[in-house]
C-alpha cells in the first residue's frame, strides 16, 4: 500500500502566516495596555452600572431570576459568584486594563474596563 | 449510504466519547471558549472519508448530543455556530488543495470565530473582540494538533473505510 502524505507544504505557509498574525495582534493589545479607572457593566446591550475602580466594594446585578455578584478589591474587579449554569464568568479571574472583559454569557452580562472618570459619558463611546 | 449508516452512528459515537474525555480534561487558561477541540478529530477524518452531506449530518448531531450530554442548552448553540462555521470553510479549504493540518487549522480557527461572533451578537458588545488573538492562537495550536492526530491515524482507517465506497 502506497504512504499517503496529507500534508501539503501550503500548510506550513499557512500555520506560519496565522502565528505571524497572532504576534502582531499580542504585540498591538500589549503596546496598548494601560490601567483603567471606571468598571462599566452593560446587560442586554444597556449600561446597568458603572463604578469606579479605586473604591473597594461588593456589587449585586440582579436582572429576573439573573444574579452576579461584582467585587472590586485593591484595583481590580472580579465575578465572585453567579448563579448562571457554566460560571465561566467567575472562573474568568480579575481584570483591571483598558477593555478587559468579563462576560456572562446566559445572562447577556458584560463588565469591562473603560479609561476616564466615573461619568465621563464621553469617554464611553470610544 | 446504506452501508456507510453504520460507519457513520461508529464515527458519531467517537466523537461523543471524545467530547466526554474533553470535559473530563481541566482547562488552565482563564480565557472563555478556548478548548481542545478533540472532537473535530472525527469531523476531520469524515470529511476526508465520507462526503460534505454526511459530514454535515455527523458533526449537528454530535453537537446537539454532546451539548445534551455534557452542556446546556446554552452552549449549543455557541458549538452549532462554530460548528457550522468551521465545517464549511473546511470544506472549502479541502477544495482549494489544503493538506489535513491546513483544514484542521482553519477549521479550529473558524470554530472559534464562528463562536465570538454570535457571542458579540448576545452581549451586543463587541468589546470581547479583545479576545480575537488568543482565540486565534488556540485555534492553531489545537488545529495543528488534531491535523498531526488526523494524518498519522487516516492511513490505517483507509483500509478500514476502502470497502464502504
Amino acid at each position: 500500500m502506497k504512504k499517503i502524505n496529507f500534508i501539503q507544504k501550503r500548510d506550513w505557509i499557512l500555520f506560519c502566516s496565522i502565528f505571524f498574525i497572532c504576534g502582531i495582534l499580542f504585540c498591538m493589545t500589549l503596546f496598548f495596555k494601560k490601567e483603567g479607572n471606571r468598571i462599566l457593566v452593560e446587560q442586554n446591550g444597556h449600561i446597568v452600572l458603572e463604578v469606579s475602580l479605586n473604591e473597594n466594594g461588593t456589587y449585586v446585578i440582579e436582572e429576573n431570576d439573573y444574579r452576579n455578584e461584582l467585587v472590586i478589591e485593591n484595583g481590580k474587579a472580579f465575578m465572585k459568584s453567579a448563579n448562571c449554569k457554566d460560571l465561566v464568568c467567575v472562573h474568568q479571574g480579575s481584570i483591571s486594563k483598558v477593555n478587559e472583559t468579563i462576560t456572562c454569557l446566559p445572562h447577556k452580562l458584560i463588565v469591562y474596563v473603560a479609561g476616564g472618570d466615573v461619568s465621563d459619558v464621553d469617554a464611553v463611546v470610544n | 449510504m446504506k452501508r456507510h449508516i453504520a460507519y457513520l452512528g461508529f464515527l458519531l459515537t467517537l466523537a461523543l466519547v471524545l467530547s466526554y474525555v474533553e470535559s473530563l480534561i481541566p482547562i488552565f487558561v482563564r480565557i472563555p471558549g478556548i478548548k481542545l477541540g478533540l472532537a473535530n478529530l472525527v469531523v476531520v477524518i469524515c470529511l476526508y472519508t465520507f462526503s460534505f452531506k454526511e459530514t454535515f449530518i455527523i458533526s449537528i448531531l454530535r453537537v446537539i448530543v454532546a451539548g445534551i450530554l455534557f452542556g446546556s442548552l446554552f452552549s449549543i448553540l455557541y458549538s452549532l455556530s462554530g460548528a457550522i462555521f468551521s465545517l464549511i470553510i473546511m470544506m472549502l479549504a479541502k477544495r482549494l488543495r489544503f493538506g489535513v493540518i491546513g483544514v484542521s487549522i482553519l477549521g479550529g480557527i473558524f470554530h472559534n470565530i464562528g463562536q465570538l461572533l454570535v457571542a458579540i451578537n448576545v452581549v451586543s458588545n463587541y468589546r470581547i473582540g479583545y479576545l480575537l488573538p488568543y482565540l486565534l492562537l488556540s485555534g492553531l495550536l489545537t488545529g495543528t494538533f488534531i491535523g498531526i492526530a488526523a494524518n498519522t491515524l487516516m492511513p490505517h482507517l483507509k483500509k478500514l473505510f476502502e470497502f464502504t465506497r
